[in-house]
């Protein structure tokens, strides 16, 4: 009798928990199927479209209110356009990923979102985010047209569009910022400085001269490395340099003799007290030790406009070398924008997004907010914008972080920076090399066992390394040992595979 | 027949009614919360597609465990997830004991209340916070072991955050320091509950301070030792992840001795965002936990069945 009401019961159990739960996934499967049939009535005017909101996510904490009255701005140029009302969710970048996650998860509705580049391939793979090529043709035209072909190839797998790029600064070059005021004090001649290796006489004479302050800090425990290698998307092997266009061989980058060079001089100036104690477990970021008064400068990425950004972190003047050439690679497409998994209306979410990306008054409203609350056009002319009277980076209802959003490029110019920002951005991107391999997405989903194992291993090392914390003698060995025990081998064998392939195909 | 074992199950289960009422509401709870989502377990065997959803993504096997014991960090992933555990469950539980007799021996009750309030505090510290705590005594620069101990003394100054060899100790100490006050309390509450009379009769019969705490206190103790230990067994396959993470800063050349099954997962996907793999991990925990449970249980039940769980 026992038995048969245990059974009675678990089975009852199983029964609930299976109704609950291909609920679930009824849901969440519907507007897939019924995305198929929308769109497609072939006429321009889209102003008698069914009604829809467009829920759109992106990171960087504002207050809800002023996000739904940011919200009603945008949507009053959406509606009469599309029919359309768009809904801005902000969240903290800390919590976003998370936040995203769960939305995810969820099935809650969402239709457009912002992330970066890391979670690309995993959400093609997981079925998080949406193909966007059938809507393109139709709903997103001015993107097809605007956005070079080299960029949608980064946003591609097997020749489908998953996500439209962010339209930014997109190459990158390293080198190594400091605090202007105390570098001319230690009247060291810096004009000279292009290399790394160069830095010595200063990092010495700023370490004499300031016994208190260390001359370079980490930022929460890692350090940039000077060098121009292409991770080609993401994981263990690379393009060393990637400036060389000739060469295509995926290397383990962590075995080249330049790591080794830069983790040595970084260990000798570890040894000599030019870089700051234990900072392979710091958990500040550099700036803001540099704010303190602790340190004297840091490696950083350039781009134009980098020493006002630095300058608003650090609250000093600052003094930026650039140590590398401009270059430019898939994963410098960093900021993509995705139509997610549970979205209804896939095709509106990239209408909306077409629109953002063009129009200037609508990508102005979601940037800067509102007008006269959260900021004011100082100089109509240039487009040149600050803050209102009372209102500052601490207390405004609905921050600004223009790269964020699709294209910072038609947005205004905040005070401060320099007057011909997007312009001088357009020429860097203009300048920069292009790596060979740019364009490539890597899958690893053939790999994930040895990724796993290998991403642990390096964050046992890698740290430590760049930041000069460890003899290189003994732990490279040790380094490369467990990566090949980790199965490095595989995952470089594959990489080197798909970019064959891929290389191949675009001739 | 059947009738008759309805009945006679109702008879038997009416006089305890009221008891099984005031279990429904718990019962309930647990149905819901532990018990219908365990259903997600199937995300563990197959390749989870957020499109296709739990019941539509394909069927993969034991692939997502493939992970978790190909490399040789497999071996010192357990190795360090299950000495440490033991060392806190033996450790953590003779401190608690020894440190709730000596609160029961205090008769101020004013002296009392100091100290287990005193003893408390750590426990209701956040993990982050003491992690600032251990990095303030043990920072190169401005640590206060390098600066006002081994520097006094002469001695050469200790790179704590890159010498693995002092941490299984550190870590140690820190999660007893931490972990003392609680379980202390629950001991405690078991002691005050004593019945005095025993200890009347112990001293009538001539048994010294140390006699009543071998002959009286600690049996009296014994079920709720044996019942916390095995909760503890059960949870010995799972890490406490702000110890290994953020106690030692999340510093690479430690990592031989601080990571653990809860870090070694949390490194490894937290940029695959893998959903599936790192079901697998929880389930490879669970079951692994189940399994220590139910034979701590057996042996407890051989060796003295009034005490086991069930």
């Amino acid at each position: 009798m026992k038995k048969i009401l245990a059974a009675l019961l678990a089975a009852s159990l199983c029964a609930g928990a299976f109704a609950g739960c291909s609920g679930d996934s009824g849901t969440s499967s519907t507007p897939s199927g019924g995305t198929g049939g929308g769109g497609g009535d072939g006429t321009t005017d889209y102003s008698q479209q069914e009604a829809y909101t467009v829920k759109l996510m992106i990171p960087g904490d504002a207050k809800t209110e002023d996000c739904q009255e940011v919200s009603e701005a945008a949507s009053k140029i959406l509606e009469e356009k599309f029919n359309t009302t768009l809904d801005i969710v902000r969240v903290g970048f800390g919590s976003y990923p998370d936040q995203v996650n769960l939305m995810f998860s969820s099935g809650e509705k969402l239709d457009l979102l912002y992330n970066n580049r890391d979670i690309f391939v995993s959400a093609v793979n997981n079925g998080q985010i949406v193909e966007m090529t059938p809507y393109l043709e139709e709903y997103g035209k001015d993107l097809l047209e605007q956005i070079p072909q080299e960029r949608w190839d980064c946003t591609s797998i097997d020749g489908k569009v998953y996500a439209v790029p962010a339209n930014k600064e997109i190459a990158v070059s390293w080198g190594f910022a400091c605090v202007k005021e105390m570098a001319d004090a230690t009247g060291v001649d810096y004009s000279n400085i292009k290399t790394e290796e160069d830095l010595l006489p200063l990092l010495r004479a700023a370490k004499k001269m300031y016994p208190d302050v260390w001359p370079v800090v980490a930022s929460y425990g890692g350090m940039s490395t000077m060098n121009t290698n292409d991770d080609l998307g993401a994981d263990i092997g690379s393009l060393e340099d990637c400036t060389d266009s000739s060469n295509t061989t995926v290397v383990n980058w962590y075995a080249t003799d330049a790591f080794r060079e830069i983790c040595e001089r970084r260990y000798e100036w570890a040894q000599e007290g030019l870089i700051i104690p234990d900072a392979s477990s710091t958990s500040e970021d550099a700036s803001a030790q540099i704010a303190s008064g602790k340190g004297f400068g840091m490696f950083t990425n350039t781009k134009p406009g980098i020493e006002n950004e630095l300058e608003k972190k650090t609250t000093k003047e600052m003094l930026v070398f650039t140590l590398t050439p401009v270059y430019t690679t898939t994963t410098r497409l960093d900021i993509l924008w995705y139509v997610a998994h549970n979205s209804e209306k896939p095709e509106r979410a990239v209408q909306v997004l077409n629109e953002l990306y063009t129009n200037p008054e609508l990508e102005n409203i979601c940037i800067n907010g509102i007008e006269g609350k959260h900021f004011e056009v100082k100089d109509a002319d240039k487009g040149i914008v600050g803050y209102p009277e009372g209102v500052d980076g601490t207390n405004t209802g609905y921050p600004s972080y223009p790269w964020a959003w699709p294209n910072e490029m038609i947005s205004y110019i905040w005070d401060g920076d320099p007057e011909d920002l997007w312009t001088a951005t357009d020429e860097w991107n203009k300048a920069a090399v292009i790596s060979p391999a740019m364009g490539f997405s890597w899958n690893n989903s053939s790999v994930l066992n040895q990724v796993t194992a290998c991403t642990n291993v390096k964050s046992k090392y890698e740290n430590a390394l760049v930041t000069g914390s460890i003899d290189p003698d003994e732990a490279i060995p040790q380094f490369l040992q467990e990566l090949e025990d980790a199965g490095v081998n595989d995952i470089i064998a594959e990489k080197q595979r798909q970019l064959d392939e891929y290389l191949a195909n675009k001739e | 027949m059947v009738e008759v074992h309805k009945k006679s199950l109702w008879k038997r289960l009416r006089p305890y009614f009221p008891l099984y009422l005031m279990m429904v509401p718990g019962a309930i709870y647990l149905i819901i919360n532990n018990y219908i989502p365990m259903a997600g377990i199937t995300i563990a065997f197959e390749q989870f597609n957020y499109s296709k959803g739990m019941w539509g993504s394909p069927f993969v096997g034991l692939k997502n465990f493939e992970f978790l014991f190909k490399t040789k960090d497999a071996w010192i992933i357990t190795r360090n997830t299950l000495l440490y555990n033991m060392a806190f469950i033996v450790l953590g539980t003779v401190l608690a004991i020894a440190v709730a007799i000596l609160l029961n021996e205090i008769h101020s009750s004013l002296a009392k209340k100091i100290y287990q309030t005193t003893i408390l505090v750590p426990f209701l510290i956040s993990i982050v916070v003491v992690s600032y705590l251990v990095y303030a005594f043990l920072s190169s620069d401005s640590g206060f072991i390098n600066n006002s101990i081994l520097k006094p003394l002469g001695m050469e100054s200790v790179s704590w955050y890159t010498s693995p060899q002092y941490w299984p100790f550190i870590l140690i100490l820190v999660n007893v320091w931490k972990g003392l006050g609680y379980n202390c309390i629950i001991y405690y509450a078991t002691l005050v509950g004593i019945d005095k009379g025993y200890y009347e009769a112990a001293v009538i019969d001539g048994a010294n301070r140390w006699q009543q705490v071998v002959h009286v206190t600690l049996p009296s103790l014994k079920p709720t030792i044996i019942t916390l230990t095995l909760m503890a067994v059960g949870k010995i396959f799972y890490s406490d992840f702000g110890l290994f993470y953020q106690v030692p800063m999340n510093s690479g050349p430690l990592m031989d001795v601080t990571n653990t099954i809860d870090t070694y997962v949390y490194r490894g996907l937290m940029s695959l965002n893998n959903i599936s793999m790192s079901s697998a991990a929880g389930v490879y925990q669970s079951l692994v936990g189940f399994l220590l449970v139910l034979t701590a249980n057996w042996v407890v039940k051989k060796l003295s069945p009034d005490n086991a769980l069930f």
